[in-house]
């Protein structure tokens, strides 16, 4: 089908959802039940295994090869608008001051999700979204960490930023060791950013085409 | 920064803003499901519209946003982090004799530079 009329995969994905969806959201949540559970969920959303190698990017960047040779991944959380029940209303109100669920995502440096943990109250901690995923499937070969924000704590399997350090080595003149982690550092972590945007850029028309039917 | 690009997409798209009033059970399988979604579209066209442009990466990150969220700034607290934070040094250290490399590589073909100059 995509040879006969060259549609991509996205728009192939969007008329699927919105077919299905025509006729009632019965069966939106039901695909949405069906993605989100296994086993297609844990076919396209895995962990790395212990046989994780280094992606190219990594190894053929000398400014991040070899310091940045055991990280796997970029770990984040990000805040998704949600409507919750009044009544629960005041625990899914971030920091920020408006009602969301707060994701902690995990993506590794080929830009895919290697996890995703969803449905927590905005008023979450990043470090709590955390815990709770190293309780709840999120595996970390032994010896590997993720990149993570300040939001995060340092412990083994998380790299984190010196806190309370200015990264600016152009402004600042280079006046303290800490200052050299910080720009590769930054420079591996957007991609977790990066893969986010790309996430809610792709399923815009889907959910767009949603809303049109609804 | 990051904050902004987030607001960004989020008032392009604004199915984030609207947040659709199904049950929270369903609204939490959302962003799961475009993570499949995005995983699975990698994985059959991993060609299409590729525009990620990570040239200006490092003006991205946002450090000084306050997202500590009452995480202890001290950190001498993090008892159990020992071994990570010989980690975290041993990098920075790595990096920071690898940068003073180059400083000095730079410093000393300037005066190379300067030598040449002067002599003509």
């Amino acid at each position: 089908m995509v040879k006969q009329y060259h549609l991509k995969v996205s728009q192939l994905l969007s008329l699927f959802m919105m077919l299905m969806s025509t006729p009632n959201c019965r069966y939106f949540c039901k695909m949405l039940s069906i993605f989100a559970s296994p086993p297609f969920y844990t076919n396209h959303v895995h962990s790395p295994d212990d046989t994780y190698h280094v992606p190219n990017k990594i190894h053929n960047d000398s400014k991040l090869w070899p310091f940045f040779k055991d990280t796997i991944g970029v770990i984040d959380s990000s805040h998704i608008h949600a409507h919750p029940p009044s009544s629960d209303r005041p625990a899914y109100r971030n920091h920020k001051g408006f009602v969301s669920q707060n994701c902690l995502f995990a993506c590794d440096f080929d830009l895919k999700f290697s996890y995703a943990l969803t449905g927590w109250e905005g008023s979450v901690t990043d470090a709590r979204l955390y815990d709770e995923a190293q309780s709840g499937g999120l595996y970390i070969p032994p010896n590997k960490y993720f990149l993570a924000d300040a939001g995060f704590l340092l412990c083994h399997q998380l790299l984190v930023p010196y806190r309370s350090v200015r990264y600016h080595l152009a402004e600042w003149g280079c006046a303290n060791i800490r200052c050299i982690l910080f720009p590769f550092y930054s420079k591996l972590s957007n991609i977790s950013y990066m893969s986010v945007d790309w996430q809610t850029r792709k399923s815009c028309s889907i959910y767009d085409m949603h809303l049109l039917e609804m | 920064m990051i904050e902004r690009i987030f607001s960004v997409l989020k008032h392009r798209f604004q199915i984030l803003l609207l947040s659709p009033e199904y049950p929270m059970s369903i609204q939490a399988h959302i962003p799961a499901t475009l993570c499949v979604i995005h995983n699975f579209i990698c994985d059959h066209n991993p060609d299409e519209e590729v525009y990620m442009d990570d040239s200006n990466d490092n003006e991205h990150f946002d450090y000084d946003n306050p997202e500590h969220q009452g995480i202890p700034d001290d950190e001498e607290e993090l008892d159990e982090s020992g071994s990570m934070k010989e980690v975290h040094k041993h990098i920075a250290r790595c990096m920071w004799e690898s940068y003073q490399g180059i400083l000095q590589q730079q410093a000393s073909s300037d005066d190379s530079f300067n030598d040449s100059d002067s002599n003509m």
